[in-house]
């Protein structure tokens, strides 16, 4: 069946709730409730939580607008019962959004997912502090002063076997400024992501599994792969993992903020000896290329990692004049080991990648030569 | 009836056909989702059969000694949802007072659960539903024990029940699936309970034997006055009433030795009533289209409302 548009109202709602949010919110399965499939009025709501997406279903009803919604929540949380928690005066000021429903406040459907999210975040947090584990109630007792840490119990079976835990680091620094005129509407972050097994009695606790996670964006000049985590000591808790996980990353998220800086004193310094790059990448200064014009005229790819200038510039030759048979421009592979070091002022670094080209020049024209189609 | 009965577990639960098709039909023919309520009793299981057949080797033992078995016999469904319960999902006792007495339901009826029916949705309580269930189940015990109107002590409260329908069809229409679950509510949630249906045939002659339909069903002013008046009138009167213009002497004729030679006169009464039928169906017709033209209305404020057109 055809996907149907959702009656306005509804459809303002839900598009407040993915463009507005600073969370990413996912819509799926968009579907109708009615018989004959008019309208669009129920669908799947991906939650971002815990580094992973929760899966809820939104159902509205496009006879009665004026009604709320109504969620039914995935099968491993059948005793999440947010409407039930504490006294009555309480449920109706948490749910506040929910209790005093206006279909007619485009934002009034994000501000009832909120509501439910913060419940769930409770609801899962209460679920693992009473499990019969005294390393994962320690662990929890510790933590959860932490601003924005989210706890997530993992089913595998249906039985609970892995607790995760997602942890915002370096929550101190603004990491959103690292970056000259951001351009990012998001508040950038980077997690721990602890997932601790859960130990049976009698039995020795074993390390949790690490990892580190970052928003997209942040990835664009901070490579998060490349950081190597401290080793987790047995007998170890997160408390005192932290802060020299801390230490560094600071440290790494400083040098990555300098080397934007870096990269773009070698991009101005490509204009003295090669002319005006035809192309760089203003922002993140992670991209450049120029234009070498003569008898034999090719275009120069400079590709400009987060290591920058530890790390050399990744150079790419394409020719303006050569083509293969289906007619793209014949590049060079890339070329990545010439003379460098780190320590050169950036008009020497372009200068003796304008000498190593003068000398590669020749060997890629023959190499485009023998590549290109007989025209 | 037992003090203790609310601390036993249902051990049957059951539906009549009638009533389960009847809900199903009501889902079906509506466009949107639909709720109402069901109607129902307690009873005690009969005993395990008895063989007075002495040299049967086996001996049967119950499991509980009063096992109780719950019958839904009956359902009504609301014209539009939401209609007794606020958005989280808090009973509005005066609204559901107001609906009750309204029905016009037998006295004898106990509501022993709702039903929700919706499309394109997991077969799985949701948020909302689970708290109506709760807060209905709880108001209900405050309205019996307001009313006083039971002869029960207030200390017996019937187990209760939740009915989830969904139903879906192929995009030509030429398949319609119908899904049902019921659902018990138990310390606070809502346990899936398996659901018997009672038909018609040898395996069911037991409980149709202990099985007393009573459906709600929804009385049209007038209509009430009329079969009220009708029990009042005398024998003859009724008869008169079927057979018009047909006297005691003439229908005596017809249903004596020389009834062959009156066929004319049969036809003639057969006439009459189909006369009859025909001006009821007219007027149900009629009437049916009012309701429809007055459904369309409706539809039509609300979608006005929601801004579709």
């Amino acid at each position: 069946m055809s996907v149907k548009a959702p009656p306005p109202l509804i459809y303002s709602q839900i598009k407040y709730l993915s463009t507005k949010s600073p969370l990413p919110f996912k819509i799926e399965q968009l579907r109708s409730g009615d018989k004959i499939g008019k309208h669009s009025d129920r669908f799947t709501l991906q939650i971002p939580f815990c580094l992973d997406y929760i899966k809820w279903d939104v159902i509205y009803n496009a006879q009665y607008p004026l009604v709320a919604p109504d969620f039914i929540f995935s099968p491993e949380d059948e005793d999440f019962h947010p409407l039930l928690f504490g006294d009555k005066g309480r449920t109706r000021f948490e749910m506040g959004s929910l209790c005093n429903w206006n279909i007619k406040d485009p934002s009034r459907l994000l501000l009832v997912v909120n509501e439910l999210r913060k419940k769930y975040l409770d609801y899962q947090k209460k679920r693992v502090a009473e499990l019969d584990d005294d390393r994962l109630k320690f662990e929890i007792s510790t933590l959860l002063s932490r601003e924005g840490l989210e706890v997530l119990l993992l089913f595998a079976s249906d039985r609970p076997q892995e607790v995760k835990f997602a942890i915002p680091l370096l929550e101190n620094i603004p990491l959103n400024k690292i970056v000259q005129c951001c351009p990012w509407k998001q508040e950038q972050k980077i997690y721990l992501q602890a997932i601790f097994p859960i130990t049976q009695k009698y039995s020795a606790p074993s390390a949790p599994r690490l990892n580190l996670v970052c928003t997209s964006e942040l990835k664009i000049v901070f490579s998060i792969d490349d950081v190597k985590l401290p080793i987790w000591i047995n007998g170890m808790c997160m408390a005192e993992y932290l802060p020299n996980l801390e230490n560094s990353l600071e440290a790494q998220i400083l040098a990555a903020g300098a080397s934007i800086g870096a990269r773009r004193r070698f991009i101005e310094a490509l204009a003295p000896v090669f002319g005006r790059p035809v192309e760089a990448d203003s922002v993140y200064c992670r991209r450049a290329t120029v234009l070498v014009a003569g008898t034999f005229s090719f275009l120069v790819h400079f590709a400009l990692t987060p290591q920058f200038p530890k790390q050399q510039p990744i150079l790419t030759m394409q020719s303006s004049c050569h083509f293969t048979s289906q007619g793209t421009p014949i590049s060079s592979p890339s070329l990545r080991t010439y003379p460098w070091s780190p320590r050169w002022e950036p008009s020497i670094m372009v200068e003796r990648i304008f000498e190593y080209i003068g000398e590669e020049l020749l060997t890629f024209k023959k190499y485009c030569n023998e590549n290109s189609s007989q025209r | 009836m037992d003090t203790d009965l609310p601390n036993q577990p249902i051990e049957k639960l059951s539906i009549s056909g009638p009533t389960l098709s009847s809900i199903l039909q009501s889902f079906s023919s509506s466009h949107g989702d639909i709720e109402g309520l069901l109607f129902g009793h307690v009873i005690h299981l009969p005993p395990p059969d008895l063989h007075d057949d002495m040299d049967c080797s086996y001996t049967t033992s119950a499991p509980s000694p009063n096992p109780i078995a719950v019958i839904i016999t009956g359902h009504i469904c609301f014209s539009s949802i939401s209609s007794f319960y606020d958005p989280l999902g808090r009973i509005d006792s005066a609204t559901l007072t107001r609906i009750l007495e309204g029905a016009n339901l037998p006295s004898n009826s106990t509501i022993i659960g709702w039903l929700f029916g919706r499309r394109s949705a997991p077969l799985r309580p949701s948020m909302r539903e689970l708290s109506v269930t709760l807060s209905l189940s709880r108001s209900l015990k405050t309205l019996e024990t307001n009313n006083q109107r039971s002869h029960q002590s207030s200390a017996f409260h019937p187990p209760f029940l939740f009915l989830l329908l969904s139903s879906s069809s192929t995009p030509n229409h030429a398949i319609h699936t119908h899904e049902y679950r019921a659902f018990e509510l138990k310390k606070k949630t809502l346990v899936p309970r398996s659901m018997s249906l009672i038909n018609v045939g040898p395996a069911f002659r037991e409980q149709y034997a202990s099985f007393a339909a009573e459906s709600a069903f929804p009385l049209i002013e007038g209509v009430e006055g009329d079969v009220k008046s009708l029990i009042g009138i005398k024998k003859n009167q009724m008869l008169d009433r079927i057979a018009e213009g047909f006297g005691l002497d003439r229908l005596r004729k017809m249903a004596g030795s020389g009834a062959s030679q009156y066929t004319t006169e049969l036809e003639a009464l057969y006439t009459t009533m189909l006369g009859n039928l025909k001006s009821l169906a007219r007027s149900v017709e009629i009437s049916s289209a009012n309701v429809a033209s007055q459904e369309i209305q409706n539809l039509k404020l609300r979608s006005k409302f929601a801004g579709l057109d």
